[in-house]
């Protein structure tokens, strides 16, 4: 044939095999288009497609080396068997052969000597095994074997040698028919069957209690005898046949071969490791899915050998109510291809294929999946167990296969969170904790290393998603900071463990470190929405992502993004430096991010995230100057950062991001301008603050961040317009400020920000009420000090929330002071104000002491001590009083 | 005869692929032992058609055979192609010398045990099979070697692609095709277009 001729032929056998088998006729016709020659050798190539599948897929040798053996078998089991009828074999007399096999050959017999004449099963041992293995092993387990005494486990009695020296065992003889051949037969429901597999399994189970496993579990070995009751045969006799010891044995490089029924072996037995119960509960399970739907579990094209290891080992069988659909060929009892239906496998069982499909699907899927997990620790831990779900789902009650996944339990969390976000974290912390454990445990085993690397993934997947997607999907969920409290806590502690097993892994590294990044966040950022209030434990997180990130930054693999995210680290501790008042490390950790984003900004000037974050290091610079009194500075700083900062919202105007951002840059800018004592100008920037986040607020009413923005927009415009001299204005001003933070933190509790910006708020506008002559003043700035003393208990390390209770005892010294001052106030009274006044000072006193002696009274703040003093003197004065040595000491 | 180390057969392989036919007279009784070993654990078990193994039966055999260490990874190729090769030789001219006849049909259900679960396949007469391909090497050369190192050399469809230098889906293409093209040829009688 012409080399084109035959490259046509071959293409369209191609195209005609991707067809179906009906549109070949049609497609070929129009292809060949009238050229006959060509369509008659295309179908005459396609016309062995059939017996194509089957033909020379096992390879060569072994396929000979078969060959070779059932020819060796015929000639021997047809001379062994007419010498042995009628002969006695110890006490047994042999009536006549049921059965034989590569192993051996099964008689009927008899007990010559016993006075019942009780029949036997007798089954003969080949001579090709290793006779004398065989007989150790058989005197090992005798005793065990002999003392299984089950309804449901075919009695061994007897063993021994026979005269020519070959190993027998004498069995219970059960007259009966195998499981699957009774189902059918006796057309059993769903149910009935599911009532005769339990027999089945408390044998199995009971054998495990004796330390006994099958190890060869398949149909053959269950018989049901004419009462419909289960015997299990031939337990214990896989293990003392071992198919490693026959005559000269598989060479060590060959003993990943193993020998068994392959569709009833588990994949441990595959892969020739160690056989436990477990493997037991798995054959079970595969016998249970054959029973139900009279398919076995894997749905394979080919039956070659390797085919049906890989299948065993790798692929997830298909649920039963779906293998009910399958239409295939099968081998029949008597060897011939037996073709199963949907409404074939019905018929002997449910009769529609839908009424099948039914009593499956669900429960009875997972049950048997459950069974059949590769993994064998991820299986029913025992027989017993497998056996009681089966009777939970014959009940009705909700069955344990159907709770175990984690994805059954992931979609439980989400459907449940809205309603009761700390039930759901509880639940799946409980579950992370198993697992983590079950990480810890496994690792101590090297055997077990896959499973704890499959495990430890699985923990490292949960705890990030525990501390992105569901903190995100809670974050503004009002009431969810006591959940998130709890979040932090146990996360914490698995990525302590997790960080333990990192080292050599970047990319784990760089998840572990932005994962305690995030627990810091949500521990204690005062303008994080999602923090809980607690500074000092954040900058303990923020050390850890910051050992781990300079780690990463300085190896050689480090790209732009790991020097990125280590200038956030230093960033992030710069703020809760800030924070804890501690203005050295502050300045030097926003120094080093500075540094790291200016040389990142200058090599992608087009970069929007890279402007923010250089944006957001010039802010952070600011704040430190603004602490420290240095106005001009911090303009400076501010100014620059709104540059940027409106560079990028221009760019991208709905990034809600860059908004925020703007705004927060105009507060600071307002407060430093005011400060450095240019009040129009600081109206101006605030204005355009509020401006900003008022439109955020109307495009996210909901949001937390919106509101707490908003009402920190307000409070600046507020302090500036009372500083101008508007009190009226700024008293305005300053009840939205209120509002705002009280919406908040009325919906939760546990939000120190809004509580901060409620204190802040209540604080001004009682001493605003009082400085205009109102009533009511005292009582929003008690509520404020309550709330200042609560914050500071919460997080007592946190220096800002020390010098806000202490500004709150100012201002109620100020505030008794105003009202003492008031004109038409009887005498009586005016001392009762001085004498408040006194002690509320005498309390910020004390509070600036404790302070001033940590060090951390930040300069704006440095001259409130004197004039406390120099009020606390005004106070005494008025009173009459002396000034005792201590107080006067203090106020110095 | 002594057996030979796995140098030795590295060297006689070597012999053999470059002419010499006395190698392949040492290789024989290597392959022969090994054949029957297989045999005799088949015997052993209860059902020939519940045989299972995880590992490359072939390859195993050619780890036990050959000393890898002395051929270098380009040699690889070419080496499992002669050991392919070697292996359809020796085979066929085993079932030749057995009157080895194609058996047809399921093997012999020879168990007590009710049920056949991996259902042997028809065997192929390995003469027959030597004849076809044959004639399918002076049609296609390339598909007569994709069935050599396959079914003969018992290698994957990916060492296949390995050795051959073309890709898996062009393996897997020949591979069908070459089937039905023998399957045609072994049937004989059938009408055949002699274009």
């Amino acid at each position: 044939m012409q080399p084109e001729r035959w490259k046509e032929v071959e293409h369209l056998c191609h195209e005609a095999l991707e067809r179906d088998e009906g549109q070949r006729a049609a497609f070929l016709q129009s292809a060949c288009a009238g050229d006959d020659s060509l369509l008659r050798e295309v179908q005459s190539l396609l016309a062995h497609q059939k017996q194509a599948e089957h033909f020379i897929e096992t390879p060569a040798l072994e396929q000979a080396a078969m060959d070779l053996a059932n020819g060796e078998r015929d000639s021997h089991s047809s001379d062994t068997t007419p010498r042995l009828i009628g002969r006695m074999i110890s006490h047994y007399r042999v009536i006549e052969r049921l059965g034989y096999g590569g192993m051996g050959e099964v008689y009927r017999a008899v007990r010559a000597d016993d006075q019942y004449q009780k029949l036997v099963a007798l089954k003969l041992v080949k001579a090709d095994f290793d006779t004398h293995f065989v007989l150790e092993r058989f005197k090992n387990e005798r005793q065990i074997l002999a003392s299984l005494e089950h309804p449901n486990i075919a009695r061994l009695i007897d063993g021994g040698t026979t005269g020519d020296g070959l190993p027998y065992f004498v069995m219970e003889l059960v007259e009966g028919q195998p499981i699957d051949q009774y189902s059918e037969s006796h057309r059993l429901s769903t149910v009935e069957r599911l009532k005769l597999f339990r027999s089945v399994c408390s044998a199995v189970h009971y054998a495990h209690q004796h330390l006994v496993v099958h190890r060869d579990l398949k149909p053959s070995n269950i018989m049901v005898t004419s009462e419909g009751v289960p015997k299990l045969l031939d337990f214990g006799i896989a293990k003392i046949m071992d198919a490693e010891h026959f005559p000269r044995a598989i060479e060590p490089t060959l003993t990943a071969m193993r020998v068994m029924t392959p569709e009833y072996a588990s994949p441990e037995q595959i892969r020739g490791e160690a056989i436990t119960t477990a493997s037991d509960v798995y054959s079970l399970g595969v016998l249970l899915y054959y029973i139900l739907t009279g398919h076995l579990p894997y749905h394979l094209t080919t039956r070659s050998p390797h085919e049906v290891a890989r299948a065993i080992c790798e692929i997830d069988p298909e649920k039963p109510s779906t293998a009910v659909n399958r239409v295939e060929e099968v081998p029949g009892a008597d060897g011939k291809p037996v073709r199963l239906t949907p409404e074939k496998v019905s018929s002997t069982r449910e009769g529609q294929p839908e009424r099948l499909r039914r009593s499956l699907g669900g429960d009875l899927d997972q049950i048997v999946l459950l069974a059949m997990r590769k993994e064998k620790d991820r299986r029913y831990s025992s027989a017993e167990q497998f056996s009681e779900d089966i009777l939970r789902h014959l009940e009705g009650r909700p069955v344990l296969a159907r709770k175990g996944t984690l994805s059954y339990r992931a979609t439980k969390f989400v459907k449940r969170h809205k309603a009761g976000v700390i039930a759901a974290i509880l639940a799946i912390l409980t579950l992370i904790a198993g697992m983590a454990a079950i990480v810890r445990e496994s690792r101590l085993e090297r055997a077990q290393r896959a499973r704890a690397e499959r495990r430890f993934n699985d923990v490292r997947e949960l705890a990030n998603s525990l501390m992105f997607d569901i903190n995100d999907s809670i974050a503004n969920l009002p009431g969810a900071t006591a959940a998130r409290k709890l979040l932090v806590t146990k996360a914490l502690k698995y990525l302590d463990s997790l960080a333990s097993e990192a080292n050599g892994d970047p990319s784990l590294q760089r998840e572990l470190a932005t994962a305690y990044q995030r627990v810091g966040d949500i521990q204690g950022l005062l303008n994080s929405q999602q923090n809980v209030g607690h500074s000092s434990d954040a900058l303990e997180s923020y050390h850890k992502a910051l050992t781990i990130r300079e780690t990463l930054a300085a190896s050689s693999g480090a790209n732009p993004a790991d020097r990125r995210d280590l200038a956030f680290v230093y960033q992030r501790l710069g703020q809760v430096c800030a924070l804890l008042n501690d203005f050295t490390g502050a300045r030097e950790n926003d120094q080093k991010a500075f540094t790291i984003y200016e040389a990142l900004h200058a090599a992608s000037p087009n970069d929007a995230k890279l402007t923010l974050s250089l944006g957001s290091s010039y802010y952070a610079l600011g704040r430190l100057f603004s602490l420290n009194g240095e106005w001009a500075g911090a303009v400076q700083n501010d100014l620059k950062a709104i540059e940027l900062y409106d560079q990028v919202s221009r760019g991208k105007p709905d990034d809600s991001t860059a908004r925020y951002a703007l705004a927060a840059g105009y507060r600071e800018a307002c407060y430093n301008v005011g400060k450095a004592g240019d009040r129009p100008k600081a109206l101006a920037l605030c204005r355009e603050a509020v401006g900003i986040n008022e439109a955020l607020v109307a495009a996210n009413p909901n949001e937390v961040r919106a509101r707490l923005d908003l009402a920190a927009a307000y409070s600046d415009l507020g302090t500036t317009l009372a500083d101008g001299a508007d009190p009226v204005a700024a008293l305005q001003i300053w009840r939205k400020s209120l509002a705002n933070a009280e919406s908040v933190s009325a919906a939760d509790v546990n939000n120190a920000r809004a509580h901060v910006a409620q204190a802040l708020a209540e604080n001004q506008l009682g001493l605003l009420l009082t400085k205009t002559g109102q009533s009511g003043g005292l009582d929003y700035e008690l509520k404020a000090l309550e709330i200042r003393k609560k914050l500071f208990t919460d997080d007592p390390k946190n220096k800002g929330r020390q010098e806000a209770v202490a500004l709150s005892y100012a201002t109620l010294g100020d505030t008794e002071q105003i009202l003492a001052l008031r004109p038409r106030t009887r005498r009586s009274q005016q001392l009762r104000h001085w004498s408040q006044a006194r002690s509320w000072y005498s309390q910020a006193s004390e509070s600036y002491q404790s302070l001033r002696s940590g060090g951390a009274l930040r300069g704006e703040e440095a001259g409130e001590p004197g004039r406390i003093a120099q009020e606390i003197a005004k106070c005494d004065a008025v009173l009459g009083k002396k000034q005792s040595p201590v107080a006067a000491a203090r106020a110095q | 005869m002594s057996t030979p180390s796995a140098h030795e057969v590295t060297q006689l392989l070597r012999a053999w692929s470059s002419g010499d036919q006395q190698a392949l007279d040492k290789l024989t009784p290597l392959v022969y032992e090994e054949l029957h070993r297989r045999a005799r654990y088949y015997v052993a078990l209860e059902n020939p058609g519940h045989i299972i193994q995880t590992t490359a039966l072939i390859n195993e055999v050619y780890l036990r055979l050959v000393d890898f260490r002395g051929v270098t990874w380009q040699d690889r190729a070419h080496f499992l192609a002669v050991c392919a090769r070697m292996m359809r030789r020796i085979l066929t001219d085993f079932a030749r010398s057995r009157h080895y006849q194609k058996r047809g049909g399921a093997a012999q259900q020879v168990t007590f045990d009710e049920q056949l679960v991996v259902a042997s396949e028809p065997s192929a007469d390995l003469v027959a099979l030597d004849d076809a391909l044959t004639g399918l090497a002076s049609v296609d050369q390339r598909k007569c070697q994709v069935v050599e190192l396959r079914f003969f050399g018992g290698l994957s469809v990916q060492e296949t692609a390995e050795v051959l230098k073309v890709s898996e889906e062009t393996v897997k293409r020949d591979w069908r095709l070459a089937k039905l093209w023998l399957l045609r040829e072994m049937s004989g009688g059938e009408e055949r277009n002699a274009t």
